[in-house]
């Protein structure tokens, strides 16, 4: 009978083994496939707009939340938002373009997916589609309309428009005078005032 | 007499015009005589949502950067 149970133990030890290391090993698709992923998807994609993110490991965070909000619409078109966002951040400017292209398809109205849009197409050297996409989150209910200003003119410059990107960075800057960098840029301008006839 | 009149009167008419000229032409004026290269730090800046779709968008602005140096 003792030795029954001690051959009972040692064989759960034994299929224990695998579950176990199994458990470990898939972690992080476990974690991946959470409901958490739209949540962690979008802290993903805030932490790259500030300049900080494990790329490779965040993007599969919104393949899962992209996956598990198929027929919740806003979810979905968030999910793209930031999607594309980790995607700028990585230089698949195709696939942030993509992205972004699919938010707008779902949710046209989320001028976030313009902005991104707009990146994208700046760094394909597509400026005046860029420009275009920028004025397009204008017209929206922008939340950081100076940001939107600030990437405008960036556009603009590459475009070679001197005289839009130096009026859209002092709108940047005069929309928040405590950020620099607008005001940065525009100190590389030289200009002169000459009055119309 | 006629004609000094006349001037006047066209002097007068001229007068707002010239007025909301100078009111409208402040960009207008502007001319961009050179530009200093960018520096290729200075990236566009995209845009996040939280799941919600709220923007969580932040800029990095004077005071978040001293913050962000003096660590």
């Amino acid at each position: 009978m003792r030795l029954k149970m001690i051959v009972l133990a040692a064989a759960s030890a034994l299929a224990l083994t695998p579950i176990v290391q199994a458990s470990a090993e898939e972690s992080d698709s476990v974690l991946m496939g959470s409901p958490n992923a739209l949540q962690q998807c979008s802290d993903a994609a805030g932490r790259a707009v500030a300049g900080d993110v494990s790329i490779r490991r965040s993007i599969g965070f919104c393949d899962t939340a992209v996956e598990i909000s198929k027929y919740r619409r806003d979810e979905l078109a968030a999910a793209y938002v930031n999607r594309s966002v980790l995607r700028l951040a990585a230089g698949q400017y195709q696939g942030a373009l993509a992205d972004s292209d699919a938010a707008i398809h779902i949710k046209f109205i989320l001028p976030q997916a313009h902005i991104n849009r707009g990146i994208a197409l700046s760094a394909e050297k597509r400026n005046g589609e860029a420009v275009q996409a920028f004025t397009d989150a204008l017209t929206l209910n922008v939340s950081h309309p100076e940001i939107v200003y600030f990437d405008r003119a960036i556009a603009r410059e590459d475009n070679g428009d001197m005289k839009g990107a130096y009026l859209d960075y002092r709108q940047a800057s005069q929309l928040a005078p405590t950020w620099d960098t607008p005001r940065q840029q525009l100190a590389r301008f030289a200009v002169a005032h000459t009055p119309t006839s | 007499m006629k004609w000094a009149l006349l001037l006047c009167v066209a002097a007068a008419a001229s007068l707002p015009v010239s007025f909301a000229s100078a009111a409208q032409s402040s960009d207008d004026d502007i001319v961009i005589l050179s530009v200093k290269p960018r520096s290729p730090d200075v990236k566009p800046i995209a845009a996040a949502v939280s799941p919600g779709g709220q923007d969580i968008s932040k800029i990095q602005t004077a005071q978040a950067s001293a913050q962000v140096n003096r660590r």
